[in-house]
Parts: C-alpha cells; structure tokens; sequence
C-alpha cells in the first residue's frame, strides 16, 4: 500500500509545478505522518544529513569559480589561443570554438558557464568570419555542454553525491567521452564548414603567436592545475574547487584587471543563489532517498524491471529513451538525482558498473540540456545571443542527433568511460 | 515594506561574502595544509556547517528570483486562468511545507539545546549548526506566501500567465 501513495503524492505535486525540492520534502513528510507514523523531527535530521558533506562544497566553488571566469578575461585570452593553433583550417573558426569549449569545460564544471564563457565571445566571430547564423548558434550551444562532461563537473558531484561513488573516479570518467564528443563536434564543422567553403584567410606571425601564447598562459595553466592537484594527491576535488575560485579572482583581478569589484558581488550573489537551490534539492532528495531505502523501494522496482527486461542493453536504451522524454519536461540534473537511487539495485543485477551509468547519465543531462522547451542551455543562448526560443530550438536540432550517436556509443562502450580510471585510480589484486 | 527592502539586502550581501569567505577560507587551509602540514582543527566541521548556513539562505532567496526547479509541463501549456490555479495551490502547498520545517525544525532545535548535545571539533553546541533551518525557512514560506498571493491577483485580473515559451 506504501509504494501507490507515495508515486501519487509524488506525481499529484510534480503536475502542480512544486519546486522539486519542496516536493520531495513534502512526499517524505507525507509519508512519516501517514504511513510510519514517526515524528516530522526525524525529517529535519535528514534535511540536515544531508548537507553535512564536505563533497558537496565543491558544487557552489565550482559555480562560483565558472561565473567569475565567464564573466571575465581569461575565456577571451583562451579563444585567442584555439584560434592561433586551428585557426587557419577550413572550418578552423569553428573548430577554435569546440576546442575552447572543451578546454573551458576543464577549468569549469558547469556547462551554461560554458556557453556565456565562449558563446558571447565566439558568436560575432564566427558570423563575421561568414558562418551561417544557424550553424554558430546550434554549435556554440551545444559545444557548451561539454562543460559538464570533462572534468570538473557539477553534476558529477552531485551523482557521485546520491550513487555512492568516488567523485576523482567519475571526474576522469569523463575524460575520453568529452574528447569523443568534441571531436565528433569538429569533424561535423570541418564537413560542414568544407561544403559551404567556411575559411578564414588570417594568419599569423611567429611575434603575434608568442605574444597570444604568453598572454593566454595563466589561462592555460588552471586545468593542469585543478586536474593535476586532484590526481597528484594534492588535494581533494572540493580544495581544487577553492583553488580554482582564488585563482580565477588572482587572475581576473590582478593580472588582467578587467573585472569590476561591483560586478564580482553581483556573480557572487547570483553563484550562491544557484548553490543554494541546487543544494536545497540534494538536502530534501537525500530525506526522500533515506525514504526509499527504507521501504525497500529500489530492489523492488530491481524485481519488476529484471523480471521483465532480459538484458541490460535493452534496459540502458529504455532509460535512455525515457530520460530524453523527462528532458523535454523538466529539468534533467534534478531528474536525475531523484532517478538514479532509485535504480542502484536494478544496476547491480545487471551488473552495470555505477561509474559507467553516471557517465551515461551526464550525456543525458547534456542532451536534456539542449532539447526545448526546459533546457537550460537554450535560454543562456537565448539570453547572450538575443533569439526566440523556437529559433535556438531549430539550429540546436542538427546537434541534439550528434549528441544522441555519442550516447548510443558511449552507452555501448563502457570501455570509452572505464578505461582510465581502471587504469589509474581500481587496483585490482 | 522599507525595513524588508533594507533586509533583503543585508540578505543578499551576508550570502554573496559567506561564499566567498568560504571559498578564500578553504584555499588557505589547502595552502597552509601543502605548505607547512597545519590543519585547522575545526575546519572540516566549520565549513560544512557554513555550506547549510548558505544553502537555507540561498534557497530562500532564490524563491524571490524563481531560481527553482519545478516541472512546468501543465502551466506551460494549460489556459492562463489554470496555470494561475495550479501556481496559487502550488506555492500555497510549498509554503506550507516551509512552515512545518520551521515548526519542527525550532523542536528538534530546542530538544538538542535541552540535551546539551556538543559537536565533536568545535564543541559547538549542536543546536546552533541547526539554526539556518528553520529561520531561513521562515523567510522561504512568507516568498512562497507571497508569490501565491500574486498568482491570486493575477488569476482575478485575469492577467497572461507568464510562461517559458514566449519571448
């Protein structure tokens, strides 16, 4: 009897438009008061436990550290660089952009971040250079989302948070996948840019190349800094998010000294006010996941899934299918926090490895993040580059099949995600 | 309705510098940690419970800027006068949620102050780590309140529901 009156609480409120949040607070209070007949007192331990992480500190560092860097000078002083080395090949401009994006995607862990970072910069360029209107703004869009793919990322964090799972270890996941999926981003901008005849006639003297590289260095160095200090052993995932956001400020504030103090307040403001509500949602999720556990709820949704799907490859593009459909409701990072606990047991039977999963995951949050009318890198687009929704919805289009191959591969190919970390971070007897 | 402008504010400005404290705060005891192996005792402790301090506050902020998350599939596309319906019951619904967590937040709160329950590095009584709780919830429920309220004279105004489509 427990398990109907907890999907219809839970699904009367999400169709009234609840704040997640609120919602999966609410569900669980409903179901102490009701069912367990058990003190809301235990509801407020969990909200508490719940945050009580020092993992999760990383999540408003990162935010923070991501805003100030789009915000200020060293995304410019990056493209400066991608622009030096692929520059001058057809389609270079274009390519330029993707690799930004995925280097942008190692400093940062956010992929809106990414899009106002290198989009605001890239967007004039690539139309001035004679690139259609369309084609740089599904590009520009969708390159962003790598932003949460290669290491550092948000949602990672949060995944590996809710799954149990070691953050490194899902973070260098990430590595191969994201340089997959930029290098099929490219290939498809070389074709395209090869069929229109999309190059830029620029070029470049040896003094013009050492001043670009030396002015872009301390851009350069923060992925080898926040990466290597994780792997290295120097520091946890959270300190490299700290590390990251003194360095953004060294950087923006003393280096190159575009950053205004008032401006800082507001990206700090606005960072925290993003943290909060993310993180509210991982304190009220954690209440509702203790819940499940409880009622026993993932083994036996595991019973009814494994009885009726044979193998774990139909039930990986089941989920597939089914997160596409969530994206195009509502926002795919919280769907997933709420989706994934739920399948813990149904993973462990068909032995998928939870690594693996989170991975596929990302790339559905990557997907979620460009499908309209919810995703959220769309209205960064819609804000930076000043179009309707249905227009950044149409040049996306081209994108999203993209993205839907690299997740029909990656989901096939374990080893893509596993390699790595097999090879550095699991030893095996 | 001066002195709630004049609050916000202050909000908005303790939130914006706790995470930045925090932040520069957790450099430093990196740096001092790689440098020369010192660890504040207290630190693990002081910045997880600075993280909920800034999760509540910015939580409850956020619901005056509209920076949660809800699935919009039914207001999106329901007439005007429903969506307005479904928000009004949905913020009502939230904010009453907002008030039991500050209910039994403050007893949950008082039980820990009567146990005399101390933190183990800070010998932080345990209660105060809890405090963020239900104070910044009741600022979460009176927004929740209030924008219901909006929905409320909207729906008689028979005023367009603002929606994610347009633009």
């Amino acid at each position: 009897m427990t398990l109907p009156i907890i999907l219809i609480c839970f699904f009367a409120l999400l169709a009234l438009s609840v704040p997640i949040s609120i919602l999966l607070a609410a569900t669980t209070a409903i179901y102490l008061i009701f069912i367990a007949h058990t003190p809301l007192i235990s509801l407020i331990q969990q909200l508490f436990n719940g945050l009580d992480n020092f993992v999760l500190l990383g999540v408003p560092f990162f935010i923070l550290a991501g805003n100030i860097m789009a915000e200020g000078a060293i995304s410019d002083r990056l493209v400066n660089v991608m622009k030096l080395f692929v520059g001058r090949f057809t389609g270079g401009l274009a390519m330029a952009s993707v690799m930004a994006c995925m280097f942008f995607a190692a400093i940062s862990g956010s992929s809106p971040a990414t899009v106002i970072a290198i989009g605001s910069i890239m967007m004039p360029a690539l139309i001035k250079e004679g690139y259609s209107e369309r084609f740089s703004i599904g590009l520009l869009t969708s390159a962003g989302s790598l932003g949460i793919l290669i290491p550092p990322s948000i949602p990672m964090i949060l995944y590996a948070l809710v799954m149990n799972v070691s953050v490194a270890e899902i973070f260098m996941a990430g590595f191969l996948p994201g340089i997959f999926i930029g290098c099929c981003l490219m290939g498809y901008s070389y074709f395209v840019s090869d069929k229109h005849g999309w190059r830029s006639e620029v070029k470049y003297s040896f003094r013009d190349g050492v001043k670009i590289i030396k002015d872009g260095l301390w851009a350069i160095f923060l992925p080898f800094l926040v990466l290597g200090g994780i792997y290295g052993g120097v520091f946890t995932p959270t300190e490299a998010a700290a590390v990251s956001v003194v360095y953004a400020l060294f950087v923006e504030l003393f280096i190159y000294r575009e950053l205004k103090i008032g401006k800082l307040f507001v990206i700090c403001r606005d960072s925290a006010i993003l943290s909060g509500c993310l993180l509210f949602i991982i304190s009220c999720a954690m209440s509702f996941i203790w819940l499940l556990t409880v009622e026993q709820i993932p083994a036996k949704l595991a019973d009814v899934i494994v009885s009726n799907v044979n193998n774990k490859w139909v039930f990986l593009l089941a989920i597939n299918g089914v997160l596409l459909m969530i994206g195009g409701v509502m926002d795919i990072v919280t769907a997933i926090i709420v989706i994934s606990p739920m399948l813990m047991e149904t993973l462990n039977r068909y032995g998928i490895d939870h690594v693996h999963y989170g991975i596929i995951m990302i790339v559905n949050i990557e997907c979620g993040f460009l499908t309209p009318p919810f995703g959220l890198n769309l209205f960064v687009s819609m804000a930076i580059m000043k179009r309707s929704l249905v227009d950044i919805g149409r040049a996306v289009l081209p994108f999203i099949l993209i993205f839907i191959v690299c997740l029909l591969v990656i989901t096939y190919v374990p080893r893509l995600s596993l390699i790595l970390p097999e090879l550095f971070l699991r030893k095996y007897p | 309705m001066d002195f709630i402008r004049k609050l916000n504010k202050i909000e908005e400005g303790v939130l914006a510098f706790s995470l930045l404290g925090l932040a520069i705060l957790t450099f430093v005891e990196t740096a001092l940690r790689y440098a020369v192996s010192y660890t504040f005792p207290w630190f693990g402790e002081f910045a997880n419970y600075s993280l909920i301090f800034c999760t509540y506050l910015g939580a409850s902020i956020g619901v005056k800027y509209g920076t949660h998350f809800s699935m919009e599939a039914l207001t999106e596309y329901c007439p005007d006068g429903t969506s307005h319906l479904l928000k009004i019951l949905a913020y009502l619904l939230s904010g009453i949620i907002a008030i039991l967590i500050v209910y039994y937040g403050t007893l949950h709160l008082l039980s820990l102050k009567s146990f005399g329950v101390k933190s183990s590095a800070m010998q932080l009584p345990m209660y105060i780590p809890y405090i963020p709780i239900p104070l910044f919830s009741i600022s979460m429920a009176f927004r929740f309140f209030t924008l219901s309220f909006s929905h409320w004279k909207s729906y008689l105004k028979k005023e367009p529901f603002e929606r994610v489509r347009r633009n």
